[in-house]
């Protein structure tokens, strides 16, 4: 069954055609990875699905349903959670409180409710806390709930941004470079806990990276931009044979060097 | 061990202060319960304040208008139209947080100073309506109104008024509280610090941005209802721009996104110039100089130094973080 199917997605920013008729769809259960040089216009792409941009062309929908113009909110109640390139937490408030805004959207209480601390409010949020609590051990953030997220180290702060994706119970989540920053090993073990989270949660993801390396291990299926453009899609070995993938990574340099 | 026990400690501190303020009017005379009735009023105002800018972190100077605005509903209301006190003061309460959800609606654009300029355009809008609506608000004449009362209990003396204050206040302190414990209060914070996570998170910014302005209004609202009942007498003159930035001053004094802060703050706005009085010319220059020093040395505001230093030498609570600073 398919997930999401983007069609003849396009963007423009003033002139410049930041995704020019891209067109993939991602199969229930899979990592599908999306690859390309810088610019390549993979995190337009990523916005686009996400309602932080809007599209000026082209369709992307989300389980027969047309999400095109939807609100980010929108889109995110409708279960396809992300994180972002560079890390955004809610710093000042606790790790655990981090988690728990992602389950806004599951708990059903009026604002007048919430004012008086009714039963059913309370018995809400012991739930809530709960299923975060669990959350947080399973990914290995036990102990640090009460902390602030903004004075935790970098990894934590990557796995945290991950569990607060995790907690809005997805069907679909989106990773933009979660492999940046960290080093061969960390991102060895962060590919062994994808696939650990698609199983367990029973998750489609869609994984943006700059780098080859993550993507080789953990993607079933590739698809790569270059310019806006869809150069190439297949199983990571196609793709990493394609002569249109080749020339577009090593193009890339050599343009640099003749800078 | 010692930790644990210091957190159970932290209610004790609440049951001081409650006894000592049911306990006050029986040891103080009818111009100190004067006083912290006023406290009172501006504690609620602060309280609402705070959850628009100390936890939403939207910025605004229009709390001189809501406050107005409050004050003249539940005025003409008890004055040209005999309504009960009761449904007085929260008819003015409503009526105000709906006027905010309204004025959030177009502020929706805007953050910063520019909603702090564009709220601050909404305070002289409606200190120039009270002027001139004089049909209704009596104009620069001003507006008696009598005390309030609820079956037949009229809330005539200071004595009276202290405790209705009290009840008031602290059950509306109570409310902050559990909002800001719970989803709504989340979303709040959410929306401070960062807009673009909270909407990834599905938080709707528009929807709590808006209900955040109406709370606000309301707490705000309500207190300017009530203090037209405990004053007994309306001057436009004193909503003000300045009533705006006294407010403002409060909360970042006492602890943007505290609740504490709202109530040290507004003590420190509303106590201290009466400490202050005997010092006679320079009171304006003590009180000057010791709100330039509390800002430098507690940047936080007095919530803000409180924890931080709970967290250093007691080791209670979490290590703070550097909250973002207003209009960011």
């Amino acid at each position: 069954m398919i997930d999401l199917s983007v069609h003849q997605l396009a963007l423009n920013f003033g002139g410049v055609r930041a995704v020019d008729g891209v067109t993939f769809s991602l199969h229930e259960g899979e990592i599908h990875g999306l690859i390309g040089p810088n610019g390549a216009g993979k995190t337009t792409t990523f916005n686009c699905v996400t309602g932080f941009y809007r599209p000026t062309g082209g369709t992307i929908r989300f389980r027969e349903r047309e999400i095109t113009h939807l609100r980010p909110d929108q889109i995110a109640r409708l279960g396809i959670a992300r994180t972002f390139q560079n890390v955004q937490l809610f710093r000042s408030m606790s790790a655990l409180d981090n988690i728990l805004v992602a389950k806004h959207s599951q708990m059903r209480t009026g604002i007048l409710a919430e004012a008086l601390a009714l039963r059913l409010v309370r018995r809400q949020e012991r739930m809530a806390r709960g299923e975060a609590e669990e959350l947080m051990e399973f990914l290995g953030l036990m102990g640090i709930q009460r902390q602030t997220a903004g004075n935790l180290p970098l990894g934590s702060q990557k796995r945290l941004e991950l569990g607060r994706a995790l907690a809005l119970e997805p069907k679909l989540l989106l990773l933009d470079e979660p492999a940046s920053g960290l080093n061969t090993s960390e991102t060895q073990v962060l590919a062994q806990l994808l696939l650990k989270i698609r199983d367990r949660f029973k998750l489609t993801v869609l994984l943006v990276e700059h780098d080859m390396g993550l993507m080789m291990n953990i993607s079933d299926t590739i698809t790569v931009l270059n310019f806006g453009r869809k150069i190439a899609e297949g199983t990571p070995r196609d793709v990493q044979n394609d002569p249109e993938v080749v020339k577009a990574y090593l193009g890339e340099n050599s343009g640099a060097e003749r800078r | 061990m010692g930790m644990k026990t210091l957190e159970r400690l932290k209610g004790l501190p609440l049951v001081v202060v409650g006894v000592g303020l049911l306990a006050l009017p029986s040891f103080v005379d009818n111009y100190i319960l004067y006083v912290m009735t006023r406290l009172f009023v501006y504690v609620l105002v602060a309280l609402g304040l705070n959850l628009l800018t100390g936890y939403t972190g939207q910025v605004s100077l229009g709390h001189a208008a809501f406050f107005a605005i409050g004050a003249y509903t539940a005025a003409v209301l008890a004055e040209s139209w005999r309504w009960p006190s009761v449904l007085c003061v929260v008819a003015a309460a409503v009526f105000t947080a709906v006027v905010g959800y309204l004025l959030g609606l177009p502020c929706l654009r805007l953050s910063g100073l520019y909603l702090a300029m564009a709220t601050l355009g909404f305070t002289l809008i409606v200190q120039e309506m009270l002027l001139q609506l004089a049909v209704i608000t009596h104009g620069s004449e001003g507006m008696k109104v009598r005390p309030a009362s609820i079956l037949g209990f009229t809330f005539d003396s200071d004595y009276r008024k202290y405790f209705l204050l009290l009840v008031v206040t602290t059950s509306m302190l109570i409310v902050a509280r559990n909002l800001i414990r719970g989803r709504t209060g989340r979303a709040f914070l959410a929306i401070r610090e960062n807009e673009r996570a909270a909407e990834a998170m599905g938080v709707n910014l528009a929807q709590y941005k808006t209900i955040a302005f109406a709370i606000s209004a309301l707490y705000t609202g309500l207190a300017g209802a009530l203090s037209a009942f405990l004053v007994g007498f309306l001057d436009p003159q004193e909503f003000s721009v300045f009533l705006s930035i006294q407010f403002i001053t409060i909360i970042i004094l006492g602890g943007l996104g505290s609740l504490l802060g709202s109530v040290l703050g507004a003590g420190f706005l509303i106590i201290l110039p009466e400490l202050l009085a005997g010092l006679d010319v320079w009171q304006a220059l003590v009180y000057g100089l010791l709100m330039v020093l509390t800002i430098i040395f507690m940047p936080y505001g007095l919530s803000g130094a409180i924890r931080r230093h709970a967290y250093r030498w007691l080791g209670v609570g979490v290590e703070p973080i550097v909250p973002r600073r207003l209009g960011h």
